[in-house]
């Protein structure tokens, strides 16, 4: 007995000893959002493979029995507003191209990506992309808040690219509280309604991530081309104090309408 | 490690991560036995911490971490750590003469590595971080029993290095130790 707490005593002895230790970090936050930004963009590949996949699993039995696109079960419409993505049992679906209220000229079809690393699931079509003017840069920070109202508005907000994550968002139950990690007067301002302050807006290629990856101009070039990377808008938000809670907002511009096709 | 009662700010994910990265980090160099693999657990645990902060912090944290580090590394090991830690197996096992002849921890270092790594984690777990036999078996899903069994196979894998070491030697430890 003497014996086994002499062993458990000097066990513990040695696995408190101070060459276990590691040099802390001195990039904490940064290393932890980028891997944070990893984890987010596997899940969102996953889940937007899952919801492509369901979509084919829906679409395709419809195409095949005839069934026309137009009768597919409606989607919310503005004035459902009250009903925030909670609202259970409600079933969200994606509209087909060419649908009433969803041209195909504004809204074509997504391309698939490059096989490469990539933070999008799908790619906006190249259709009708326009370089981004200081009117529509206005436009894009006025879209941000008018996002999570209603299912039917995010998508007319959002290029089909992105409708995957708006429709697993919609199907998600919503975050409740103030978001973590904010400072007391984030807080403060976030329960009175208020808005996430803008650190950046400009063009995506003149962008300097100041903490490393994800380099979103080489990503989406590799992965969308370059003529999506030139011409997007990207808008930065958040607490400047804790960038781990801070959004990157990917604006494109097709035929005049301005259209968020990522957001992380 | 901090324990579930160290204080800290629970509010600010940033102050916990600051407050709680070096405890996590030499968790994870005697969990993994590799100070790459255990920063690698540590930023995939405090990201998954990150995304779920509300929950984590309401709970607790640092359980919240350490747990995704155990399983994480568990689980990594099950799908290809067999293969690469070949490298990491000590030429001779903790019962061999030369061994008691070099550095104490280096020895446990490189008799760790031997372990199985539920056993590991269980001695780790228990004699590292105090905890009790029913948390620690919650924490690995299987029984209090099961936890029972592991450490002591694990203790009397380690037993000749650690009865082996004289009085003065034992003391010798201590500058390096806490």
């Amino acid at each position: 007995m003497a014996d086994e707490n002499q062993a458990e005593n000097r066990l513990r002895q040695l696995l408190r000893d101070d060459r276990w230790s590691l040099p802390p970090w001195a990039d904490t936050q940064a290393r932890v959002r980028n891997a944070a930004h990893r984890q987010r963009m596997t899940a969102a590949a996953a889940g937007a493979a899952a919801a492509a996949a369901i979509t084919a699993a829906i679409v395709i039995p419809l195409a095949l029995t005839g069934a026309a696109p137009s009768k597919a079960p409606a989607v919310t419409s503005p004035t459902s507003a009250a009903n925030h993505p909670a609202t259970p049992h409600r079933r969200y679906t994606l509209p087909p191209v060419g649908a009433p209220g969803f041209p195909a000229a504004i809204y074509p079809g997504p391309r698939r990506p490059h096989p490469v690393p990539n933070p999008l699931g799908h790619c906006p079509a190249p259709a009708g992309l326009q370089p981004f003017t200081a009117g529509n840069a206005t436009t894009a920070r006025a879209l941000i808040p008018k996002l999570r109202r209603s299912f039917r508005e995010d998508l007319r907000l959002t290029d089909r690219a992105f409708w995957p994550t708006i429709l697993i968002g919609w199907q998600q139950p919503p975050r409740q509280g103030p978001a973590p990690g904010l400072t007391q007067r984030e807080r403060l301002r976030q329960a009175r309604g208020g808005h996430r302050p803008i650190l950046y807006a400009g063009p995506l290629e003149s962008y300097h991530q100041s903490e490393g990856p994800p380099d979103f101009t080489r990503a989406i070039s590799a992965g969308c081309g370059t003529r999506l990377a030139r011409d997007t808008w990207m808008v930065v938000d958040g607490p400047r104090t804790s960038p781990a809670l801070q959004s990157e907002w990917l604006f494109l511009t097709r035929r005049g309408h301005v259209l968020l096709y990522y957001n992380q | 490690m901090p324990g579930t009662d160290a204080g800290g700010d629970r509010g600010s994910f940033a102050d916990f991560a600051a407050w709680s990265l070096p405890a996590l980090l030499r968790f994870g160099h005697v969990l993994t036995g590799s100070p790459q693999e255990a920063e690698d657990l540590v930023q995939e645990a405090l990201a998954r911490c990150l995304r779920r902060w509300q929950r984590a912090a309401a709970d607790d944290p640092v359980a919240y971490v350490r747990r995704v580090m155990v399983n994480a590394h568990l689980t990594r090991w099950r799908r290809w750590g067999a293969r690469i830690r070949l490298g990491d197996v000590p030429e001779a096992a903790a019962d061999d003469p030369r061994l008691r002849r070099s550095d104490d921890w280096d020895a446990l270092r490189r008799a760790l590595a031997r372990l199985p790594p539920r056993q590991r984690a269980v001695l780790v777990l228990r004699y590292l971080e105090d905890l009790p036999d029913p948390s620690i078996a919650a924490l690995l899903d299987c029984s209090p029993g099961t936890v029972r069994s592991q450490a002591a196979r694990g203790l009397a894998a380690l037993r000749p290095l650690l009865t082996a070491t004289t009085p003065h030697q034992a003391g010798g430890g201590d500058g390096h130790g806490r």
